[in-house]
């Protein structure tokens, strides 16, 4: 059985906007037009696409938070609309990584209060609550006020809440959106234990460089589908992501420059280092461009 | 879920929510000399035209407290959705196991019992004054006519926080039903002043209810058919909050938490 089972998932949203005194418009979002995906055990997967996409619908409904218009789910079996106290009890959720907690009580307070909410006794809330603290490197802040905290610092203490009671299934909405490298780096990290210690992972980005080493699937919505699965290698040679290399030639008085483009930077880069050295030349300036994500993102979803 | 574990968890919610009162500075202080403050001032203007008694002056102020504990109660479960809704909080805590009738209500009752120890402080001094000793033992059988008066008062306050989950600002709304309530509580002025039926509604009204039966205790002139009223009150305006509530936490469910 998969971990997360989702079926032609459709959600759509109506809102009121007011326009004048008392007119109102009515204002319809089509935010999930049949999602379906899976997560296995021990697998991370990455739901990838620009804002307005449809992953935070995506994850609520998961998490039981919202419930689809059509369409079904299920995490370790349950049902998330029929049992959804079930599904509950069994995921972790990381929703906004720069709220969501009280702002007064500090760290521990709140892990513990949470960890009591998820049915753990007061004794085994500390220990658990300590253990999550060392390791997501906050044990040196766990007096602290919450409000206190920097926005790395909140962005792990929602994934330490995340697996307060040892939750088998991971929903991590953004977790990494507004953070420094440093601070994603830790974040990343802490996915990859997730993994080793065999949840299924379910993350969210609209960014694949910073998620492609942690996923073992990535899948790309866009207007409420999800338009293209595979490995996160896999994806990038479809969507024809291309780095361009930049390599300025030392001494050469017309200052030659080499311009690559490649799916490959690493293997590239050997090569072309491999060719230079070999030729007795040196480099006086170097350049790595990342592909634009936004512009494969529009020709995706534009077919 | 066994007794006992039941019990643990209900502390623990009532336990979180005093923690963060306690580091709340002010609020308590505030609660403890307003009504001072208010049968205080009416009770100076009032000295103009006649001799102001001890007696009408703890009229005066067992009504200012029946008001101010009403308003109190019937904001808090309104404003515990919109604080925990605007902290980011609420669709974690609905992402958990635990009920969110369980929450609110344990977290109401921390309000409760804050609310009554600020009513018997305030009093205190005011009851000795002018009725002695028989006066603080009079005292405490209020106290349990103010623990349950809250109770239909907190399921007014669930019904109006399932209307608050739809409207984004609070603030307003609770401007209104402040006002609403001072006037329909009856307790700061004689209610036969009003039209008819405005005096019907005030009666079945659990503020009123309070009121009078907590005046007649302290008073030692015994209690009316209102104790009745406010038994009634209690189950009906209660499962009135539990069921709005609930259409509203589906509702929410549906169109998402805004
Ligand atoms: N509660 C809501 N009410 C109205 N529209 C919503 C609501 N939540 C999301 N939407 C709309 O649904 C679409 C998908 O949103 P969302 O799932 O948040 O995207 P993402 O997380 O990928 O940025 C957007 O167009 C958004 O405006
Ligand atoms: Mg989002």
């Amino acid at each position: 059985m998969n971990a997360v089972e989702a079926v032609e998932l459709r959600k759509r949203f109506i809102s009121y906007e007011r326009i004048g005194l008392i007119r109102r418009r009515k204002t319809i979002a089509n935010a999930l037009n049949g999602v379906s995906l899976n997560v296995k055990w021990g697998e991370v997967y990455g739901l990838l696409g620009p804002n307005g996409a449809g992953k935070t619908t995506t994850v609520k409904i998961l998490s039981t938070l919202l419930i689809p218009d059509s369409g079904f789910a299920r995490i370790n079996g349950f049902d998330v609309v029929k049992e959804a106290k079930k599904v509950r009890g069994i995921i972790g959720l990381v929703l906004y990584p720069d709220k969501g907690f009280y702002s007064r009580l500090s760290g521990f307070e709140n892990l513990v209060y949470f960890g009591r909410l998820y049915g753990l006794s007061r004794g085994k809330a500390e220990e658990r609550a300590r253990e999550l603290l060392r390791l997501v490197n906050l044990d040196w802040a766990a007096n602290r006020p919450y409000e206190e905290y920097s926005l790395g610092m909140r962005a792990r203490l929602s994934i330490a809440r995340a697996l307060i009671h040892d939750p088998p299934v991971v929903f991590l909405d953004e977790p990494t959106i507004g953070l420094d490298p440093v601070s994603s780096r830790s974040i990343r990290d802490l996915i990859k234990g997730l993994k080793r210690e065999g949840r299924a992972v379910l993350l969210t980005s609209h960014n694949l460089w910073e998620v492609e080493e942690v996923c073992d699937r990535v899948g790309i919505i866009g207007s409420g589908k999800v338009l293209m699965e595979g490995s996160p290698r896999d994806i990038k040679d479809r969507l024809g992501l291309r780095y361009v290399i930049e390599i300025e030639i030392e001494g050469d008085s017309k200052g030659k420059v080499i311009r690559v483009e490649t799916t490959d930077p690493v293997a590239e880069l050997k090569r072309i280092m491999n060719e230079i050295e070999g030729n007795g030349l040196r480099i006086s300036r170097m350049r790595v461009n990342e592909p634009s994500l936004e512009e494969a993102y529009i020709r995706v979803v534009s077919g | 879920m066994r007794l006992r574990d039941w019990l643990s968890l209900f502390w623990a919610i009532m336990l979180n929510e005093l923690r963060i009162i306690a580091r709340e500075p002010g609020g308590l202080v505030i609660l403890l000399l307003m009504p001072y403050l208010v049968a205080g001032g009416m009770a100076f203007m009032a000295s103009f035209f006649t001799r102001v008694s001890g007696i009408d002056f703890i009229r005066e102020f067992i009504g200012f407290e029946v008001v101010m504990v009403s308003m109190i109660m019937v904001q808090t479960g309104a404003r515990f959705i919109s604080e925990e809704r605007s902290g980011g909080r609420l669709e974690h805590l609905i992402a958990t196991p635990v009920s969110m009738y369980i929450i609110l209500f344990a977290t109401s009752i921390v309000m409760v019992i804050v609310n009554i120890s600020a009513y018997l402080v305030a009093s205190l001094p005011v009851i000795y004054g002018v009725f002695g000793v028989i006066g603080l033992l009079r005292l405490i059988p209020t106290l349990v006519i103010m623990f349950i008066g809250l109770m239909p008062l907190y399921g007014i306050g669930l019904a109006l926080a399932g209307v608050v989950v739809r409207l984004r600002d609070v603030d307003a709304l609770m401007n209104v039903v402040t006002a609403l309530l001072s006037v329909l509580s009856g307790a700061t002025y004689p209610i036969y002043i009003l039209p008819r039926w405005v005096d019907a509604v005030v009666v079945a009204l659990p503020m009123y209810q309070m009121y009078q039966t907590a005046l007649g205790i302290v008073m030692g002139s015994g209690v009316t058919g209102l104790i009745y009223g406010l038994a009634a009150s209690t189950v009906a305006y209660l499962a009135l909050g539990v069921f709005t509530y609930g259409r509203v936490e589906r509702g929410m469910l549906k169109g998402g938490v805004k």
